[in-house]
């Protein structure tokens, strides 16, 4: 572990977050006798690790792309061009790296030099006002489990946005946390909101204290695409601070921001920045805020260089990064030796400015794939500003089909608010229109109407051979009693689905959205029959 | 992997249906050949069946459930909801704008290689000369050229693990273990300390008791604690756990006293165990596993240093004993394992590669009944996912693609000459220094440790001082002629029992063969002095 400490805020005191759990964590006593490992002349047969020699790997090879490779984009007999490659070998290698020292059991905390390279790659871009320690976690997967095991006590609440992560929360429902959901708009979750929650909350009536911990990914969250904006994040890292939580902020997508859409016909081929706009492009981070201390920041390789790495680091205070360490020990162990030893040797032969060259060249071609999307909603919709729209109440844009023949009212099928980030399109279906969603609310043989058919809408696109992620994956969890549209205080007729642009080409998403809208039309359209 | 996902036999198998002969190295490539070419793109299901060969199992029974023992946490876990929309991702000309997978043309990574043994040439000598040298390429797969690459590979995968190196994985556990249930599997692993954590969590709630060897290793104690968990020794001698004190243990359970409900879990290292080196033999297996039935118990058996076992222990002066001929003749040598002799399905086998291959690699798997690993992996997809894609992709083309089952074993042998070689190094060297009247000891028959009983009676501070000051002194003394052993007391499952014996823990493992003897001469001398200075003092006195 290391941090930035010279010119950093001294942390306020945050000790008592830690639950009864992790304080019960202790260092082994094996850990004493390392100290003494060291001792000139000293033979020691205390140890217990394996004979490196017999190890059957003696050299790794990666040829890895160039930082700008995705620029170029041209390729010769289908390799990439540019290629360069990294050496690793058993004992000396050119770089400097030893094989062994990843293949070898680690200390827990992670190899030295790799953070070496969080640290200085969290200066780089967040420059946290008070002091901090970075950790090596084998993945945020496992990092937020670390967090829920450092912070929650069981039947605790935590507060999530109102359609958070379902693998986050997945991990707890089993031990009775639940989930307090706060309601957001296009800047993302409502500081207001937040106060509200906190300042009304009715232990007794909720039986559990009031929430510690609140969950954000912050920016292109997960599923909504949505990203916190700057004036908000103030708004909520004050609330935080008046109430005392902490905020855990999951944000492999940080990278990902985009300029606003702009229609092809008009869309500028985008200009190369240098690191330093590009940076300050980048919304700043809760923990670029984070004058006390009380941001867990979860840092993932996954979305800029490879998910199966399993190689992340948690930015946070040091009497976090202490108690995560204890748990890291006995839980995981250090990630992948491989893994660490790959991220170190590319960033030797990238450079610092090369990864950030990767990035936005990455940002690049994730905004390309958000515009093929949004390009085919126009092409096969109407898209509108929602004042504009059949429902002008709504945020953000509304997708209509044209009304009855001949006329030029139009149909609205769902609204969304354009990503400034990630990888999704979050959309709120409207039903109101459709008369087979009619038929099941009045048939009354449904307790979710709503759920009835935006499943029976999932199917019928399935069987078109288009798949959206349902929505109903992403509602928080706030008890066995708390899932049905009504109970649960939703917006009524209507439901969600998320797009997600990360994966398919644009050939296949002009294709899914043209099959898409031929489904919409058997539903909204004016000829839809009944069923 | 769920049980309703269990094949059912077409009548025409069943009819004609006999008894399989157990997986051999020789039968593998059969039972490929008839399951078909194995297509497992990114974040695959493994198909486990086909990999246990579908009909080579279902002549056995299956294995008792243990619904009565897992925790309400563990029953209601759910597994990922997004990766139970992945099932409907295999319809021919689907598009998907639902998954959230990144691009794997932007991963930055055209090309690996690795340079590893060529089969049989495995000294570092021969690896470096001779070694051959593994390519993944970006989309073997696609190119037909490999099961296994760099596009899926490093893609999100299953909490299971990739398919290609499970379906090696099951293989390597059927053909060293033969497991007597039909409905065992298995499911890979980020290490087995994450293994017994996440273990630990599917069985245990706070107030809960667990057992284990009297000595075991701290970090497993450690990982209990915080989750309220106590661990109750169980009395070893050279055999390591004894079945008489486990069944004692039990039966005088005294709830009031010990302020938890009898225990049901037993942890245990039955070969080369940590700390004391101890190997249980088959009789003792036998013995515990007839107790673990008496009580209804589940064993986890943490296997590390189960292909660490080596030759018989000859002595200074009488020639070794030649290694093993054939895999056959390797494979009968090894102690069978709880895995094989588990007819309950009451066993769960955790495997590591750490000792074999590689710590760093932080791949292992276990062994269970279906129910047990369903309900690993759907932890393992919330709190782990599977293991680093690196990792899996290099023992994949290692065991897989290059060595093959065969190649595999004779590595294990390999392993267990050179292992062998160190033990003996170590053995002469205390039978050489070490005061025999002061310090004792068992040949290690397997893993890492040579561990050494202490005469603390005879030190003249016995009876002034208590045993663990005593200790504190002898290891001291020991710093102080420059070698540094474990003390055997940092290893007690139970802190709060009295000491009655004092041990040293002393490795083989990583220690070049000088070094050991000079290490050892230093013990001698240092032990030499504390009880011989001691005297003297007390004599002044």
């Amino acid at each position: 572990m290391a941090g930035g400490k010279h010119g950093k805020l001294q942390p306020v005191d945050l000790s008592h977050h830690i639950n009864a759990k992790s304080k019960a964590r202790h260092p082994s006593p094996l850990k004493d006798i390392i100290r003494f490992m060291g001792q000139e002349g000293m033979i020691s047969l205390a140890g217990g690790l394996p004979h490196p020699s017999l190890f059957p790997l003696e050299r790794a090879k990666f040829d890895v792309l160039s930082p700008s490779a995705l620029n170029s984009s041209h390729t010769e007999g289908g390799r990439a061009a540019g290629l360069s490659t990294l050496d690793l070998g058993r004992g000396d290698s050119s770089n400097g790296l030893d094989l062994t020292r990843f293949l070898q059991y680690g200390s827990g905390c992670g190899d030295r030099e790799v953070i070496e390279l969080a640290t200085e790659l969290t200066e780089r871009v967040h420059s946290p006002p008070a002091a901090y320690e970075c950790l090596l976690h084998p993945g945020n997967t496992n990092a937020w489990s670390k967090v829920v095991g450092l912070l929650c006590e069981d039947n605790d609440y935590v507060v999530v946005d109102e359609f958070t992560y379902p693998s986050a929360q997945a991990l707890w429902i089993p031990v009775g946390i639940r989930a307090a959901p706060v309601q957001a708009d296009a800047d993302g979750l409502s500081a207001t909101g937040l106060r509200d929650l906190l300042e009304n909350w009715d232990e007794s009536g909720r039986g559990a204290r009031r929430p510690r911990v609140i969950y954000l990914v912050s920016v292109g969250s997960n599923p909504t695409g949505i990203s916190i904006s700057n004036r908000r994040r103030k708004d909520i890292y004050d609330v935080c601070v008046q109430f005392d939580l902490i905020i855990v902020e999951d944000d492999p997508y940080y990278f990902l921001q985009y300029p606003p859409y702009t229609p092809a016909p008009d869309r500028a081929a985008p200009q190369t920045q240098t690191t330093t706009e590009f940076l300050s492009a980048l919304t700043p981070s809760f923990t670029s805020i984070d004058s006390q201390g009380r941001v867990i920041r979860l840092e993932s390789f996954s979305k800029t260089v490879f998910p199966g790495l399993r190689l992340g680091y948690f930015i946070a205070n040091p009497v976090f990064t202490e108690r995560l360490l204890r748990a890291t020990e006995v839980e995981t162990q250090d990630p992948a030796g491989l893994s660490q030893a790959f991220v170190l040797a590319l960033f030797q032969q990238w450079g610092m400015d090369g990864y950030f060259t990767w990035l936005q060249n990455l940002q690049c071609q994730y905004r390309q794939r958000r515009d093929w999307l949004l390009d085919a909603f126009h092409e096969h919709f109407a898209v509108v500003p929602a004042s504009e729209s059949p429902v002008p109440s709504s945020q953000g844009l509304v997708v209509c089909i044209p009304g009855k023949a001949g006329g030029t009212a139009l149909r609205p099928v769902f609204r969304f608010v354009e990503p400034g980030a990630g990888m999704f399109v979050w959309s709120t279906f409207l039903f109101e229109d459709v008369r087979r969603f009619q038929q099941i609310k009045q048939s009354a043989s449904q307790e979710d109407p709503e759920q009835a058919f935006a499943q029976e809408l999932w199917m019928a696109m399935a069987d078109d051979l288009v798949l959206l992620t349902p929505g109903s994956y992403y509602h928080p969890w706030q008890g066995a009693d708390m899932v049905t549209t009504k109970a649960r205080g939703a917006a009524p007729d209507s439901a969600h689905f998320r797009f997600s642009f990360a994966s398919p080409t644009e050939e296949q998403i002009h294709e899914g959205v043209r099959r898409m809208r031929k489904v919409i039309e058997r539903y909204w359209g004016a000829e839809a029959a009944d069923f | 992997m769920a049980p309703s996902a269990v094949e059912v036999l077409p009548e025409s198998d069943t009819s004609t249906f006999t008894i399989p002969d157990r997986l051999t190295i020789q039968s593998v490539a059969k039972r490929r050949a008839a399951s078909g070419k194995l297509i497992a793109g990114a974040a695959a299901a493994a198909d486990v069946h086909s990999f246990k060969g579908r009909t080579q199992h279902v002549h056995k029974a299956n294995a008792k459930r243990w619904d009565h023992r897992l925790t309400e946490e563990a029953k209601a876990r759910t597994g990922s909801s997004l990766k139970e929309a992945a099932k409907y991702l295999g319809q021919p000309g689907l598009i998907s704008l639902g998954g959230g997978l990144p691009s794997s043309e932007y991963f930055p990574l055209d090309e690996i290689k690795f340079k590893v043994p060529a089969l049989g040439h495995f000294s570092a000598k021969d690896i470096h000369e001779h070694g051959v040298v593994l390519t993944a390429g970006k989309h073997d797969m696609a190119e037909d050229k490999s099961l296994f690459d760099i596009a899926t590979a490093l893609q999100y995968g299953q909490g299971h693990g990739a398919a290609q190196l499970l379906r090696w994985i099951i293989e390597h556990t059927e053909i060293v273990h033969n497991p007597t249930y039909q409905d065992w599997s298995c499911t890979m692993t980020i290490g087995s300390t994450s293994a017994f954590d996440i273990t630990l969590r599917m069985f245990t709630k706070p107030g809960n008791w667990i057992l284990s060897e009297e000595f075991t290793f701290p970090a497993m104690v450690e990982s209990a604690a915080p989750m309220g968990v106590k661990v109750a020794a169980v009395g070893m001698d050279e055999h390591g756990m004894r079945a008489e004190s486990l069944d004692e243990v039990l039966s005088s359970w005294d709830e009031k006293v010990r302020g938890g409900p009898k225990p049901f879990l037993v942890y245990t290292v039955p070969t080369g165990q940590n700390p004391t080196g101890a190997t249980q033999t088959l009789e003792r297996r036998k013995a515990i596993y007839a107790v673990a039935q008496k009580h209804d118990l589940y064993i986890v058996e943490d296997e590390p240093y189960y292909f660490l076992q080596m030759q018989p222990y000859t002595g200074p002066n009488a020639p070794d004993v030649p290694p093993p001929a054939s895999h056959e003749e390797f494979l009968k040598s090894l102690v069978p394992s709880y895995l094989s002799l588990d007819t309950d399905g009451r066993v769960m086998r955790m495997d590591s590669f750490s000792k074999v291959i590689a710590p760093g690699g932080r791949v292992g798997w276990i062994t269970a009944s279906e129910q047990i690993c369903e309900r690993y992996s759907k932890h393992a997809d919330l709190a782990t996912q599977g293991p680093s894609g690196l990792s899996q992709l290099m023992l994949f083309k290692l065991l897989d693609e290059h060595w093959g089952h065969a190649g595999y074993l004779d590595w294990l042998i390999h392993i267990r000459m050179e292992y062998t070689a160190r033990r003996n190094v170590i053995l002469e060297a205390c039978e050489t220094y070490l005061p025999g009247d002061l310090i004792s000891w068992a040949p290690p028959m397997a893993g890492m440790f040579h561990w050494l009983k202490v005469e603390y009676r005879k030190h003249p501070h016995y009876g002034k001082k208590t045993a663990i000051e005593i200790e504190e002194e002898i290891f001291h003394k020991l710093m102080e002629h420059g070698t540094l052993l474990m003390k055997g007391s940092w290893f007690r499952a139970e802190q709060e029992l009295a000491v009655e014996t004092m041990f040293l823990r002393a490795t083989y493992a990583a220690v070049p063969s000088e070094q050991i003897q000079e290490a050892v001469r230093r013990l001698g001398a240092a032990i030499r002095d504390s009880f011989g200075d001691a005297t003297a003092a007390n004599g002044v006195l």
